[in-house]
């Protein structure tokens, strides 16, 4: 057979492979388990052994004597659902599909869980993924405040450095006005961030119908503080 | 007020039509008054924002030739060109018809820029500059000049080609301690 056709075959043959795969994800007929993922318990099927092969506390809660062996629940209240997909892709051979955000959540549940290799792999993609960009900066800073979850110093840098190299495209970012308080204070203090003021002004006010019903919360940054308003962080009188 | 919007860096009209009606009283007086009479109240940011900025770049370099030269000037660190300046002395070098006739130039990029015009101040030096805009940063030009004495020297003017993103590790680096968050980060919005 021709070396072309040779490699064709292997092609073929792999996509079945991966075929076969995601069908461990979505025929919960093969499921031996199920996980109750993030505080909302949202329940994902999966085969245990795979999980298990994970790292040491994953197969101790579902080979041991805990209660998740016995019942095939896991609870996995801090592990967000995209987390829990990156796992079992992961597991499952599979391409784990990574966002920012799912590169973010999938790396807290790794440190959480010790699966240092997707740990590592997911540090490396938000180090240095070509997606990554100012909305993606702020989106990773502000979940990561709202988690509580300490970044590594380098990656702070790096998004730091993806903010002040784009400081123009971080005010017209679609995530701004949603971005953490905290984010936004250590941004305006500096002499490095070159904005227009007009458009800084106008991306934080909004249309002047937005200003009603809002109630102030949180440190105050301007003398009016910040407001929250269906869900999004603002700053108005 | 908050000290870090520089709210005098707004067009008049638009802080009058948009931002005066949040401020108070005394708030919007302050910037009025820097508005109108130019006054800088205590507290009140009136400059830009810097950004990153990157050391301007200058060479010297003394050309000698009686002769009409070319000379290449070669730089260790690529650079954005901006202006190349021309100088010498009228009193020992300057002859206005070869000037004139054989102008000096600049090749930079693949772009030749060259000028027949020259200023003279009265203490009897005379420049001529071209103001170069390249594409792309180099390391190298090459300037071609008619006869004009030995203490002709070229000034090259530019800024260090340094990529944004390099510019901005390198203030994150300095402002680090002011970047990193503390834990009472996390709780200001979340409660």
């Amino acid at each position: 057979m021709p070396f072309g056709e040779v490699a064709l075959a292997m092609e073929a043959f792999k996509q079945a492979q991966d075929r076969w795969c995601e069908r461990l994800i979505s025929d919960e007929d093969l499921c031996d388990a199920v996980a109750l993922v993030g505080p909302e318990r949202h329940r994902v099927p999966f085969i245990r052994a795979h999980l298990a092969t994970l790292s040491e506390p994953l197969k101790a809660a579902l080979y041991g004597d805990f209660r998740e062996g016995h019942t095939g629940e896991l609870i996995l209240e801090d592990v967000t659902v995209d987390a829990f997909d990156v796992m079992i892709r992961s597991a499952y051979h599979l391409e784990p599909k990574l966002t920012p955000l799912r590169a973010l959540h999938a790396f807290t549940a790794a440190r959480l869980y010790m699966i240092d290799d997707l740990e590592k792999y997911c540090l490396d993609y938000l180090q240095n993924s070509k997606d990554l960009d100012c909305t993606a900066a702020l989106q990773i800073f502000t979940e990561s405040l709202k988690a509580s979850l300490s970044l590594p110093e380098e990656l702070q840098q790096t998004y730091w450095s993806i903010l002040l190299a784009k400081s123009e495209e971080v005010v017209q970012s679609p995530f701004f006005v949603e971005t953490h308080g905290s984010i936004i204070s250590k941004l305006i203090k500096l002499e490095e961030f070159r904005v227009n003021e007009e458009t800084l002004w106008d991306r934080w006010s909004g249309p002047p119908q937005l200003f009603r019903n809002r109630s102030c919360w949180g440190p105050s940054l301007l003398p009016w503080g910040p407001v929250k308003w269906r869900n999004t962080t603002r700053f108005c009188v | 007020m908050s000290p870090y919007i520089r709210f005098t860096q707004m067009r008049k009209d638009f802080f009058v039509d948009k931002v005066r009606e949040h401020l108070d009283r005394r708030q919007s007086e302050r910037v009025m008054d820097c508005f109108l009479l130019n006054r800088n109240s205590e507290g009140l940011l009136i400059n830009q924002r810097v950004g990153l900025t990157d050391p301007v770049a200058a060479k010297t370099d003394k050309l000698s030739g009686a002769m009409r030269e070319v000379r290449k000037l070669t730089f260790s660190e690529p650079k954005w060109f901006t202006m190349v300046e021309l100088s010498w002395s009228q009193v020992v070098s300057v002859d206005f018809p070869t000037f004139g006739s054989w102008p000096w130039s600049v090749c930079v990029d693949n772009k030749t820029y060259s000028s027949r015009q020259m200023t003279s101040n009265q203490m009897g030096l005379c420049s001529s500059t071209i103001l170069v805009t390249i594409e792309n940063p180099c390391n190298e030009l090459t300037v071609a000049y008619p006869p004009l004495g030995d203490d002709t020297k070229v000034i090259v003017f530019g800024t260090n080609a340094t990529p944004p993103f390099k510019l901005a590790q390198a203030a994150v680096q300095r402002l680090s301690t002011e970047l990193r968050f503390q834990s009472t980060d996390t709780l200001k919005e979340g409660q």
